[in-house]
């Protein structure tokens, strides 16, 4: 062996050995806990060393060791952690967002109202959570959106089509030209535990049905979009009111819960109003079974006398009366099923979500016709549903996820064209990766057909979809 | 020695040194995985589903009206890894999306964690309603190991599988 042999491999041995050593030495990434601070190391640092004292593991009915009873203390508070109340009391602060960029391949006619017929970037999500416990059973919690609507958003209405435009001259910065966006609430609540079984919630709240209207983030729900199951709206994404829900472990692998809500339905101005003397129910049931994987059952139900009303001011020399003017009301009643299951990798999931609408006489409304022989119709009742089934694949590489979706969506077209039944299918193949838990890239082609879709659907779609969604 | 040759011998040897590389996580041998709170708790036993609730930052009580407070240990040890497995039904690469789904749900927080098995042991002897898990020889005085729907630590059928 020369003089350079054995330094070379001894060189490159140990170069390896201490990349490997630094390699074994770093933590794994966790994206959602917090590490102690600074403050917190110091004072554990200061805290007694270590007791000695072992615990016969084999102990049946395993009490305390008295082994080396050193007394110890900690400086919970320099934890974080407050001995008098329980819960961690924190101002929790997060939220999730997303980029995406769509490459119309096929769009044609009248869908191109409201599609993209030219590749396009956009933001669509930035939500912000922010909540707090505030006591043991007391938390509170607060979501919204920020988004750049209504800034862009198209007016359908086929007298007036255009882009809405909320240019403003900005008299902060030299009358600069800016269009201004808005916030959606997306959810505000006090939240009151009183035990497993009843927990209350009040304020708004997302809808307890299937599971995408809930797991509503980006980073979250599988495809680029929701399927039409859960943004056809067949129940109201969310409502104001109470909610009531628990849960009960029928065994160690077995759990059954319940959400009840009572609301003012899904008006339009059902966040603070409600138009009508009814008030909505609505009752989600679920069955969760941990065993071999994981598995859902669900079942919902919501029933609702959706109004939209105008008020209307009546005046005499003698008085005002004020009265209301019904533009449309009918009974809603939606009922949803799911199921989901999850093995290791490998997930299967299913929606189904149904509408029934039954109008009143009084809100059997006169509306204008558009596609029609008679300028004037009236909206039937109609029944309406859409479902999806997917199968994912998660690998353990950067937890590369293949995933196909099929849905299904049978929609009657209740204002502009009364019994116009559209059929529309749409087939999804995507793959997504998570270069961090927090991140999120999806690849994604869709492809829309329509049967009976009439002069405003009528012809296939098909889009190329890149997302990146974040949590943070 | 041609230039071929020493780098085959460079290469063995390489992958010598990277096999003889102590593993962290096996350094402490075959040991119990126990849970354990305050003895002022009244409580000796816990059912799998009280501590995948407690761990899953939902609403578990010791008491009527009294909160368990989980600890995690970080999530870089061997006893978080089995416990997460074991407990929560997830893989060390599932758990961070698994707290994004349930933060994006609104279905609560993830427990603290706490630095070290030492620190913990010592949260939990100074705060009632503590939990939470450690190597049974880490078990220090003043705190109780509970036993699992009825399973003491080394007892067939205990639901947290031997560390190695």
């Amino acid at each position: 062996m020369s003089r350079w042999c054995a330094p070379t491999w001894l060189l490159a041995a140990v170069i390896v050995h201490a990349i490997a050593s630094s390699a074994a030495a770093q933590p794994a990434p966790d994206a959602v806990e917090v590490p102690p601070s600074a403050a917190e190391t110091k004072a554990l640092e200061a805290a007694p060393s270590e007791p000695v004292g072992v615990q016969d593991a084999g102990t049946e009915t395993a009490p305390a060791v008295g082994q080396g009873e050193v007394e110890e203390t900690i400086d919970l508070a320099a934890l974080g952690i407050d001995a008098e109340e329980a819960v961690d009391t924190r101002f929790s602060f997060g939220g999730f967002a997303d980029f995406t960029s769509v490459f119309p391949i096929l769009v044609r006619g009248a869908p191109s109202i409201g599609l993209p017929t030219k590749h396009t970037f956009y933001v669509g999500n930035a939500n912000v959570y922010m909540s707090k416990n505030l006591s043991s059973d007391f938390r509170a919690m607060g979501e919204v959106r920020f988004t750049y609507l209504p800034n862009g958003a198209v007016n359908f209405d086929p007298q007036s089509l255009q882009y809405v435009s909320t240019a403003v001259y900005d008299y902060a910065d030299n009358s600069r030209v800016v269009g201004w966006g808005g916030i959606i609430m997306q959810r505000l609540y006090l939240e009151w535990t009183l035990h497993r079984l009843l927990a209350v919630r009040i304020g708004q709240f997302l809808t307890p049905y299937g599971i995408w209207n809930v797991d509503h983030g980006s980073p979250v729900y599988i495809p680029v979009q929701r399927p039409y199951a859960i943004n056809n709206h067949y129940f109201p994404e969310r409502q104001t009111g109470l909610e009531l829900f628990g849960r009960w472990d029928a065994s160690n692998h077995s759990t059954l819960g319940y959400h009840f809500t009572i609301s003012n339905g899904g008006g339009s101005l059902n966040e603070y109003r409600d138009l009508d003397k009814n008030k909505a129910l609505g009752l989600r049931l679920y069955w969760e079974h941990n065993g071999a994987g994981f598995f859902r059952l669900g079942a919902s139900g919501y029933y609702a006398l959706e109004t939209a009303s105008q008020p209307k001011l009546t005046l005499s020399a003698e008085s005002i009366a004020v009265s209301s003017t019904i533009e449309s009301q009918y009974h809603a009643l939606a009922f949803a099923a799911d199921a989901s299951y999850k093995l290791r990798g490998l997930l299967l999931q299913a929606e189904w979500v149904s509408q029934q609408r039954k109008y009143t006489d009084e809100g059997r409304t006169a509306h204008a016709e558009y596609f029609a022989p008679v300028a004037v119709g009236f909206s039937s009742n109609s029944l309406s549903w859409a479902g999806y089934g997917l199968v994912a694949y998660t690998l353990p590489w950067f937890a590369l996820t293949p995933y196909f979706m099929f849905q299904y969506a049978r929609e009657v077209q209740t204002t502009t064209i009364p019994d116009y039944i559209v059929h529309t299918y749409v087939s999804t193949g995507g793959l997504s990766l998570r270069p961090d838990d927090a991140v999120v890239f999806k690849f994604e082609f869709a492809h829309s057909r329509y049967i009976n879709g009439g002069p405003v659907l009528n012809s296939p779609t098909s889009f190329l979809q890149l997302q990146a969604a974040w949590a943070f | 020695m041609s230039k071929l040759q020493r780098w085959l011998i460079a290469l063995a040897a390489t992958l010598a040194a990277l096999a003889c590389h102590p593993r962290e996580l096996s350094a402490s041998g075959d040991e119990e995985l126990v849970v354990i709170v305050s003895p002022e708790l009244p409580l000796t036993d816990i059912t799998q589903a009280s501590l995948r609730l407690a761990f899953r930052g939902e609403y578990a009580q010791y008491a009527p009206g009294k909160r368990l407070i989980p600890f995690n240990l970080p999530q870089s040890t061997k006893e978080r890894a089995v416990f997460d497995r074991a407990v929560l039904g997830l893989e060390p690469d599932e758990v961070g999306r698994f707290w994004i789904q349930r933060r994006i749900r609104d279905e609560g927080l993830p427990p603290r964690t706490l630095p070290s098995a030492a620190v913990s042991v010592r949260v939990v002897k100074a705060l009632p309603g503590a939990i939470t898990y450690v190597r049974a020889s880490q078990v220090s005085s003043n705190v109780r190991v509970l036993t699992i729907d009825g399973k003491a630590p080394g007892q067939p059928g205990y639901l947290l599988p031997r560390l190695r």
